[in-house]
């Protein structure tokens, strides 16, 4: 593997520094001969991109998950075991686009659905009590309001506010006034 | 042979902070979904659509900027739903009057669940209903710089029982209040217990030492015994019965609790108390009070049921301190501070009183955390110091030290979390960092005879360290000295060169940094607090000594956490 391809990965371009020019093989115990030929591919593909940079985690308009390009969409395209076992091998490898695309594609796989359909499509098990789940039902309500709805609840606080602080300032000055007298 | 829905999930084997990145990618509303899927989902889920927001530069009039710029905060950085507001501690005080309208305007929606404002006024009082709900549960109207804005007392005194009524109807289920260094009424704080219910956790300072450089009406003297034993008695009578955590302290040195009897009136009313924080008090009379009300609220082991105990005390009372110690059988957390005041070699004197201490605490069998501080009498250190034939000397003296620590403390099996900090007072702070073959003693101490031979030694014990070392200054002694703690989980280290922080930060793998800075900077936010990356089933990071860290602002402070075992196993595989 070229060594710019070998580079998209934090890891081995970090031991490839550590080692230097060597023709030993960088041992990967982690990850299988087969996900390693699909992250070589996915690497030798994308190896004139531009390398992520730590703040592209804070802007949330690059939290999306559908604005995956064609060759990734077609890429990632493999069984759940596989995609997971590709998640897990970008993340030790420490490929950090290729570990995106992945949690993208779960992310895609999860959104529309249902608690149920989740449970289904993931084969998992659900370990909450009914009254655990009604707490978080109950606890997170306030997210399934429209968003129009609080923004005018938050408007109309500020306004009450503001004018109480109108009235107020009579008083405040007053209060202002027998402070510095005491 | 059935299997089990959870043996053959593909997305359980996922460790968690991976399943956070794909949920980072959800809508809210989808996000509330997988929270309901199950609690391994919930516990990915749930941190990512809350925000906790920090407001500190309040000096600075352009507070808008102050709320963009918490995008640094890890906590939920994507949210737009806000749970918990921390304000007004710093450079004076931020009301709602400053925040309310500029978090109107960039927050989409907020449901709070933590408060935390310098001043609450009673206009905030009449506003907040409009913002407060059932989930707040927490309200912080603690100030703790002194006062840079005339406010309060007045308006306090008159006001409306309705103002009141509206407010605690708006949130009912408040459980914690922090009011330190505040301006509330002994007899507000006295209504508020009445009318909420479900209080059970009260934190204020003695008001006789509010810092009032700034503020003319405020003389200390008005206030002087404001908190009195009856009206503390009847605080405590009025939410003592459900109380399971009390602060009760000055911090000012210099000003002590003058009443010997508020703490036993508090206490005698307090029988589920299990965190108790008390500094400068008499630690005669808590021992005393302690033992008279064993027979009245004793355990089944024979002590109170306190399992975090939080407590300053000097040379004089170390004594007495064992004896209290010894009282409460059931601790779990333990955190001294001792000021060792003698005139001759402070820290060769400390010797015994801290093999005394840690013999003690080795003996407790739930311990499961100890953080100690001592503070060194200044002058007689450094001429201790001075006096010092070499560094050699002193080195010596700190193994011996360390050693006489490590021999009492390794005995409690249970224990988990140790911090340390040796340091003297000048114009600042300073920490005594421990030479490397003081901490060879976590690793190589030897058990005597009559202890338990299965017990290993305490680093391979330990998941959480704090201790300040110059020797732990480049990457590769950092790396060594952390793989010595197969457990390790979180770590706070000190007088660390910048070059370890980045390779903290890109080289540990799973884990996060933080670097900290000294008030006056413009570093702030971080994810101390907040969602780390927990193995499942562990509980959160640091858990014990979460609000600690405040007392370790420092320049060249590392704080490492270290994600999950896995990323240790990681961290292992990596070429020293």
């Amino acid at each position: 593997v070229d060594k710019e391809v070998a580079d998209r990965s934090v890891l081995l371009k970090n031991m490839l520094e550590d080692v230097g020019e060597s023709d030993k093989p960088i041992p990967l115990p982690n990850v299988t001969g087969k996900v390693l030929k699909k992250v070589i591919t996915y690497c030798e593909h994308h190896r004139n991109d531009p390398l992520p940079q730590p703040d592209d985690d804070l802007d949330d308009t690059k939290r999306r998950s559908d604005d995956i390009d064609d060759w990734d969409a077609d890429f990632i395209k493999v069984d759940n075991d596989q995609l997971f076992e590709l998640i897990l091998a970008a993340n030790y490898m420490d490929i950090k686009p290729l570990l995106d695309l992945g949690c993208k594609t779960v992310a895609n796989m999860i959104k529309g659905k249902t608690p149920e359909q989740i449970r289904e499509m993931f084969n998992i098990e659900n370990d909450f009590t009914p009254e655990e789940e009604e707490q978080i039902r109950k606890e997170n309500e306030y997210v399934s309001l429209p968003l129009d709805d609080s923004m005018m609840l938050g408007g109309i606080a500020c306004l009450l506010y503001y004018s109480l602080c109108i009235a107020n300032q009579s008083g405040c000055q007053h209060y202002h006034r027998w402070a510095s007298e005491s | 042979m059935t299997t089990r829905a959870s043996d053959r999930s593909p997305v359980v084997p996922i460790p968690p902070e991976i399943l956070s990145i794909a949920l980072s990618f959800l809508p809210p509303a989808q996000l509330v979904e997988c929270a309901l899927t199950s609690k391994a989902f919930a516990n990915a889920a749930l941190p990512l659509l809350w925000r906790e927001f920090h407001v500190f530069r309040t000096a600075d009039a352009r507070l808008s900027t102050v709320f963009k710029s918490t995008r640094n905060e890890t906590y939920a950085p994507y949210s737009r739903y806000i749970r918990s507001i921390v304000s007004g501690w710093r450079d004076g005080v931020a009301t709602m009057k400053q925040i309310l309208p500029v978090v109107g305007r960039q927050l989409s929606k907020l449901d709070l669940w933590r408060l935390s404002v310098g001043v609450l006024t009673p206009i905030d009082m009449t506003v907040f209903p409009a913002y407060l709900g059932p989930h707040l549960t927490h309200l912080d109207v603690s100030e703790w710089n002194g006062r840079s804005i005339a406010t309060l007392p007045t308006p306090y005194r008159t006001i409306e029982d309705q103002v009141l009524d509206g407010f605690c109807r708006a949130c009912p289920n408040i459980r914690a209040l922090w009011a330190q260094e505040t301006d509330l009424s002994p007899a507000l704080l006295v209504s508020l217990s009445r009318r909420w219910f479900h209080l059970n956790e009260v934190w204020f300072g003695h008001p006789n030492y509010f810092i009032c450089e700034k503020v003319s009406d405020t003389s200390p003297n008005r206030y002087t015994n404001v908190l009195s034993s009856g009206l503390l008695e009847e605080l405590a009578a009025s939410l003592g019965d459900r109380l399971v955590e009390l602060g009760l302290f000055s911090m000012n040195p210099g000003l002590s609790i003058k009443d010997p009897n508020i703490l036993r009136h508090f206490l005698m009313y307090c029988p589920k108390l299990k965190r108790l924080t008390v500094k400068q008090c008499d630690v005669a009379r808590l021992c005393a009070d302690v033992s008279n009300l064993q027979g009245r609220y004793g355990t089944s082991q024979g002590g109170l049921p306190i399992v975090q105990l939080r407590i300053k005390v000097t040379t004089t009372e170390c004594e007495s301190l064992c004896d209290v110690i010894n009282s409460l059988v059931a601790l779990e957390s333990v955190h001294l501070t001792i000021y060792l005041s003698p005139k001759q070699k402070p820290l060769q004197a400390s010797l015994p009183i801290v093999a005394r201490l840690a013999h003690l605490l080795g003996t407790l069998p739930q311990l499961r955390a100890v953080r100690m501080a001592v503070e060194l009498s200044s002058v007689a250190f450094q001429r201790e110091r001075d006096s010092a034939d070499s560094h050699h000397d002193m080195d010596s003296l700190l193994e011996t030290w360390m050693a006489e620590l490590v021999n009492g403390l390794g005995k409690a099996k249970s224990l988990e979390q140790l911090g340390l900090k040796l340091f003297w007072m000048d114009s600042h702070s300073r920490r005594l960092a421990l030479p490397p073959k003081a901490l060879d003693a976590l690793f190589n101490h030897s058990l005597t005879p009559d202890d338990q031979p299965s017990l290993p030694p305490l680093a391979s014990r330990l998941t959480y360290i704090s201790l300040s070392a110059h020797h732990l200054h480049t990457p590769d002694a950092l790396q060594a000295f952390l793989l010595k703690f197969p457990r390790l989980r979180s770590a706070l280290l000190r007088y660390v060169e910048p070059s370890v922080y980045d390779w903290v930060k890109d080289e540990c793998f799973g884990g996060t940094m933080m670097q900290r800075r000294r008030w006056v900077g413009d570093v702030e936010c971080s994810n101390m607090f907040g969602v780390g990356a927990n193995d499942p089933g562990e509980g959160p990071v640091n858990d014990l000594f979460e609000n600690d860290s405040g007392a370790d602002w420092g320049y060249s402070t590392c704080f490492v956490k270290l994600g999950t075992v896995a990323s240790i196993k990681n961290l292992c595989a990596w070429p020293l």
